[in-house]
């Protein structure tokens, strides 16, 4: 087997008394979708956000693509290839929808701060407001692309999360619960959506998430964390008979 | 929406020069005087709201950099003999870099914990304005000489009227060109989530330090337009009334809004007048009377006037 593409090795992560992680090291393959499931507060979203670099390990190696992301900035996780999504939705509230993507690819328009000429920039921002259309007409987004991201629904601000993401055109795609409160025909689709990204576009998805329906359908492997440490790891079919597992998810005692 | 401003938003500032050359002989001389007051207001409160009502960033030090612009413009001509049309720009540098130096510990700080720090800062730089005699003429304050801007003479209100008009326009298209740009998102990402914004690659701190720059060089830039009409200036010209009646400028017109901040001016900018006139009894309680409306505004009006009765527009 070929280098993973993204891998943690003994990320260690301690708040004041609590051990959110504990030695945790995982590999995630290139083009794969990996679940990283578990109870609440097990880890999960700690993982990701050491990736994302809001917080920096006590030990422990990051590294995506042969690079350490532990030395670099939180900025610059994005120009890395590395995208991702919040739990509680993080938007710009107050910008519109095609705002908020085009947030998303500020990694790839080009000059940082303004004193670019205004006719190039002009051209820049008019190409990026193509693409941005494109992705949001691709995720069923469209018709509100000058709503306000605030007066979008529930499941609407969940894609325009995930929009704002794809927007920077990621290898590296984190998924923090894109299932959480969406009703089952929206999983369905988000199901068909997450496989084709992979599968058809090569995106690397790392998936944290309770929704085992989604999980066992699209994960190709899945990791599983308790108490900040990880218990088991496997094909669907494996983790789903692991005893340790279900002991995590139903207590002791609940072996069917 | 973003992009170079577009033809049909700057002929607003077209309007406004054209209004800079044609006033000053038809208006009586309390009128241009008012007019550049505004003008100077405008400055001041365009620069707070891109801190403020951009990036969501509640600093208070914006009334120290106003003093400094005011006072650096004043002292390069009179101690340095550098001529006024280079000791305006220096003077915005100066409070720019400032600015930047302040920024630096200050970004590191949120919400309620800025406010302190920065409201502290201006309060110390007043305090160096009283205390440091030798140069800024302590609490007597200093006289200005009317500044000359390659031979032509300023200093009085319609002399200083047309060259305000050009100040005020070039700003105002130095913010539609700022926040027309991934430069106004990026402020607008940081405002609504720092989060968001830093795992979409942008540079919160960076960001930040650069919009508390350009904010205090707008603030200098405000100064430097005092001493254009003002013959006289003390540490009291720069006092937490000041920034009380700016905040109410922003808040009343509408945050991060260039047209709101416009209304907001107007609309306070002309209230110490209609009360030093028509309200005389109500004079002594102008800083109540500023408390109230920014408290009335921010409790049945968050969006401003502004944001209140024309909903966002969006241009395709």
């Amino acid at each position: 087997m070929s280098a993973p593409l993204f891998s943690l090795k003994g990320v260690s992560v301690r708040f004041g008394g609590l051990q959110a992680l504990q030695h945790f090291s995982m590999d995630v393959a290139t083009g794969a979708i990996h679940a990283l499931i578990g109870p609440n507060g097990a880890g999960k979203s700690t993982v990701f956000n050491c990736v994302s670099r809001f917080y920096t390990p006590t030990a422990g190696e990051i590294r995506f693509d042969g690079r350490s992301l532990l030395e670099a900035p939180a900025h610059a996780i994005a120009g890395f290839g590395i995208a991702r999504t919040f739990q509680n939705i993080e938007l710009c509230r107050s910008l519109t929808v095609l705002e908020n993507v085009l947030i998303g690819m500020t990694p790839r328009i080009p000059g940082y701060f303004p004193f670019a000429p205004g006719r190039r920039r002009a051209a820049a921002e008019r190409t990026a407001v193509e693409e941005a259309e494109a992705l949001l007409a691709r995720l069923g987004l469209a018709d509100q692309r000058h709503t306000p991201a605030e007066g979008l629904d529930f499941g609407g601000q969940k894609k325009l999360d995930l929009a704002r993401a794809l927007a920077s055109k990621p290898r590296l795609l984190l998924l923090d619960e894109p299932a959480a409160g969406l009703r089952n025909r929206e999983i369905t689709t988000l199901d068909a959506l997450l496989i084709d990204l992979a599968r058809q576009q090569g995106i690397t998805i790392v998936l944290v998430e309770h929704v085992m329906q989604l999980v066992m359908a699209v994960a190709d492997r899945i990791t599983v964390l308790n108490f900040g440490r990880k218990i088991a790891e496997g094909t669907p079919a494996e983790v789903r008979g692991d005893s340790k597992v279900i002991e995590a998810y139903l207590g002791h005692g609940a072996h069917a | 929406m973003y992009g170079s401003p577009s033809w049909q938003r700057l002929a607003p500032l077209l309007i406004l020069l054209a209004l800079g050359a044609v006033l000053p002989p038809l208006l009586p001389q309390y009128f241009l005087y008012l007019g550049n007051v505004l003008m100077m207001y405008a400055v001041l409160a365009l620069g707070l709201d891109l801190l403020l009502g951009w990036a969501g960033q509640f600093a208070f030090a914006h009334i120290a950099f106003f003093g400094v612009g005011a006072y650096a413009t004043v002292l390069l001509q009179t101690r340095l003999g550098i001529p006024f049309a280079a000791a305006m720009p220096l003077a915005a540098i100066l409070a720019a870099l400032i600015g930047m130096l302040i920024a630096l510990p200050a970004t590191r700080l949120r919400a309620v914990y800025l406010a302190l720090a920065t409201f502290a800062f201006a309060e110390g730089a007043q305090w160096v304005f009283n205390a440091w005699d030798r140069v800024t003429g302590g609490a007597d304050g200093l006289r200005i000489p009317a500044p000359n801007l390659f031979g032509y003479p300023l200093g009085t209100d319609p002399r200083a009227f047309p060259v305000m008009a050009v100040v005020l326009a070039l700003v105002i298209a130095g913010t539609l060109y700022l926040t027309s740009s991934k430069f106004g998102r990026s402020l607008c990402a940081i405002r609504d989530s720092e989060h968001a914004a830093a795992a979409s690659g942008i540079d919160v701190r960076k960001t930040k330090v650069i919009v508390f720059a350009i904010s205090a060089a707008y603030a200098g830039i405000a100064g430097g337009m005092f001493t254009m009409y003002q013959s006289f200036v003390n540490p009291e010209t720069f006092g937490f009334a000041q920034i009380v009646l700016v905040l109410s400028m922003i808040v009343v017109g509408g945050l991060g809004t260039l047209p709101g901040t416009l209304i907001g001016v107007v609309l306070l900018g002309l209230l110490p007048e209609v009360m030093r006139t028509a309200m005389r009894s109500l004079l002594v309680w102008q800083e109540l009377v500023y408390g109230v409306i920014l408290i009335l505004a921010m409790m049945y009006m968050p969006r401003g006037l502004w944001g209140t009765f024309f909903r966002r527009r969006v241009r395709p």
